[in-house]
């Protein structure tokens, strides 16, 4: 007699159709990936893709003769340092989300909730205005010194109750904002145009440079979210229940706010604010998967990935012109939401 | 009893207030700009395609955009100017070069009063000349009885109808026209240079004038009639924005062959020329990259008949050799002497 579809599942069963689901949002990435490569403004065949990446790495093509320098920009120092950053940033964004929403046991959290965006716009605002330092660092520096603000006003006596926490980081927020509006007032007309494109999102501006400065820090970031996920499993229980089990609540919420606070901070420097992505796909793993943290985390991680990806190449195929990735995340993301919310008998916060 | 008295005296107090409101209302709409009368001397419609009256030339006026303020100087009205904007004080280049152009905004005696309704209010001007889209400012202006002259510049035609319109206002048609054909007479001689070029020999190009290297300007700027008044092909022009961000891959696409800049603080020609997804496009490899210089901004401005710097300056740096008796600096000093009637360092 065959077992229920669930203890099938429990059981580690491969054949269990749970696996099935699981094993396509894991390989999701890698067609996105792909179809991404091949679609574009600049019209390129696989073949001439293909015959491209081998004469960049030994100097010979296979399917045709030599792939003009055009097309050889386009592919290997436009297209694929652009797909290749938004595929990280999507990954960093949605493990950030669902690692935030683990620690803080909120579900309307995410990543820009402790002010992260609206830090890192203005970081981006006195870039711009007063050029005293590159743009991505001002944004990253400010993005994690508006989180450290919100430690600092919500700490007492070495610890920072989670409500307290949240609502620094709506003050945080508010003083961001006002900062950045003042910075408005005074800035370029040319620079505030660039700034308001810069705060909407996107990856028009990827080069290997850009990538390669932000890559350490994301690659760190999502290990470390990736290695502490069972133990998001024990802070989601509850500090009593956490100590019981033998774990340090408040040393493993530093860690995983502080590997979390990274991947935003380094995401937003080299993408701007790109909405929902942090809240959405976190809670679609949840409902689709369940709110198990060892299995949620890389999930989140790869239909992040898949996700911000997919988003951006709609983002530069649509239009002849660039269009913000922000506004497409939020425009595309916000009704696939509501509709998954809808379907959804609940979204594991029961 | 007490409550009473209190409450009857609260009522009567919002009454007042209610009947001064209404009053102060009713004397603002008879100040309504665009209700035509008889006795005006001078009717002007202006960039929102409000017809604006004055009984009289404007002995005073508030400008409230730098490139107003500009025409006002060229046209020979300095000293009717009670009020202008602070951009005029707070930038260096302009405020360097018009301190001697005009003594009194050298002695900052000219207050800077853009937004500041009570301080326009107190100069009693005749007429504020203001931006168009200023819907707000325009209507409190408007509601106080202020005739205003709403001005909005999207093509170098447009240049021309502002120097008409602020010619009209005070009263000096004949020197707008003077300026105007002279502008026009420059342009003509540009054009019959860059027409003696054969097709092959025209160059491509792009006008970027945003924060980054992909800010470029569509077919509805004077961005793109820059370059066409230069003699070169936008190869942005199938893109019907005033201003857009451009897709990477249809820049190499395009391959312009040259790039001109507006004087952007954190953008430089050698930032095109250092970058490697540029390297292959046909303006960098043959090093045809011109930006307006940090000290001719003043001189290159498009919202005024100086655009015409802009134009010969990009021209004879895309085609040396058929400007090669151009010198910029004479260029320059001639120019200056007709607009302003003096020069400045």
């Amino acid at each position: 007699m065959a077992r229920p579809r669930t203890d099938r599942a429990r059981a580690g069963d491969p054949t269990a159709p749970g696996r099935g689901r699981v094993l396509v949002c894991y390989l999701l990435p890698l067609p996105v990936f792909l179809l991404a490569l091949c679609v574009g403004a600049y019209r390129l065949a696989p073949a001439a893709i293909l015959d491209a990446i081998l004469q960049r790495l030994m100097g010979r093509t296979i399917f045709g003769p030599a792939v003009e320098p055009g097309a050889m920009t386009v592919l290997l120092d436009v297209r694929l340092p652009r797909v290749l950053l938004s595929l990280l940033v999507g990954a960093s964004l949605s493990a950030s989300g669902a690692a935030f929403q683990s620690v803080m046991r909120n579900p309307l959290v995410e990543p820009y909730t402790l002010g992260v965006s609206s830090g890192a716009a203005l970081g981006a605002a006195l870039s711009m205005a007063f050029s005293l330092l590159p743009l991505q660092l001002s944004a990253f520096l400010f993005a994690s010194a508006s989180i450290l603000a919100c430690y600092l006003i919500a700490g007492q006596r070495g610890s920072a109750p989670i409500l307290s926490l949240i609502l620094a980081g709506i003050i945080v927020s508010a003083v961001c904002t006002a900062a950045l509006s003042a910075v408005q007032l005074v800035v370029d007309p040319l620079k505030l145009q660039g700034l308001v494109f810069w705060t909407m999102g996107g990856f028009y501006t990827t080069t290997w440079e850009k990538l390669l400065s932000a890559l350490p820090l994301l690659l760190v970031g999502l290990a470390a979210v990736y290695l502490l996920r069972w133990r998001m499993n024990i802070l989601s229980l509850g500090d009593g229940e956490a100590r019981m089990l033998g774990a340090d609540p408040r040393l493993l919420r530093g860690a995983v706010l502080l590997s979390a606070t990274l991947l935003a901070s380094a995401s937003v420097s080299v993408s701007g604010i790109l909405s929902l992505v942090g809240l959405m796909i976190p809670h679609i793993c949840r409902m689709l998967f369940g709110a198990d943290h060892r299995r949620l985390i890389p999930l989140s991680m790869s239909l992040g990935a898949a996700y911000l990806t997919a988003v951006d190449t709609l983002a530069r195929t649509l239009f002849t012109f660039e269009i913000p990735v922000g506004i497409f995340t939020t425009f595309l993301g916000a009704p696939f939401f509501v509709v998954l919310l809808r379907k959804a008998r609940s979204i594991g916060w029961n | 009893m007490r409550t009473k008295k209190c409450l009857s005296l609260i009522l009567a107090l919002c009454l007042s207030m209610a009947l001064l409101a209404g009053l102060a209302g009713c004397g603002a709409g008879g100040g309504d700009a665009a209700a035509p009368t008889d006795a005006a001397a001078i009717r002007v419609t202006d960039s929102r395609g409000v017809t604006v009256e004055l009984a009289r030339p404007a002995e005073r006026i508030v400008c409230l955009l730098n490139s107003g303020l500009n025409d006002l100087l060229m046209l020979g009205c300095g000293d009717r100017i009670v009020g202008i904007d602070e951009w005029t004080y707070t930038n260096d280049v302009t405020y360097r070069v018009l301190s001697q152009l005009d003594a009194r905004i050298a002695a900052r005696e000219i207050p800077a009063v853009d937004g500041n309704l009570e301080e326009i209010i107190r100069l009693q001007p005749d007429v504020v000349i203001i931006w168009a889209q200023d819907d707000e400012k325009i209507s409190a202006l408007e509601s106080n009885g202020i005739p205003v002259v709403g001005i909005q510049v999207n093509s170098f035609d447009e240049v021309f109808d502002k120097m008409r319109m602020l010619a009209a206002v005070v009263g000096k048609e004949p020197r707008g026209e003077e300026l105007i054909r002279w502008t026009q007479g420059v342009l003509d001689e540009i054009d019959a240079q860059v027409s003696t070029l054969d097709e092959a020999d025209r160059k491509t190009g792009i006008f970027v004038w945003g924060a980054s290297r992909l800010d470029l300007a569509g077919a509805a700027s004077t961005g793109h009639s820059m370059l066409q008044l230069c003699g070169i092909t936008d190869c942005a022009a199938g893109i019907d924005e005033e201003h857009f961000v451009a897709r990477m891959e249809d820049v190499v696409q395009w391959d312009p062959a040259s790039i001109l800049m507006w004087n952007i603080a954190d953008l430089d020609p050698q930032d095109y020329l250092d970058d490697s997804q540029w390297a292959n496009i046909t303006a960098i490899r043959e090093r045809r990259v011109f930006e307006i210089p940090d000290d001719k901004t003043f001189y290159s401005d498009l919202w005024t008949v100086k655009y015409v710097y802009a134009v010969q300056y990009f021209a004879k740096c895309v085609y040396p050799d058929l400007f090669a008796g151009q010198d910029m600096d004479v260029f320059l000093a001639d120019m200056m002497t007709t607009l302003y009637g003096k020069t400045a360092d």
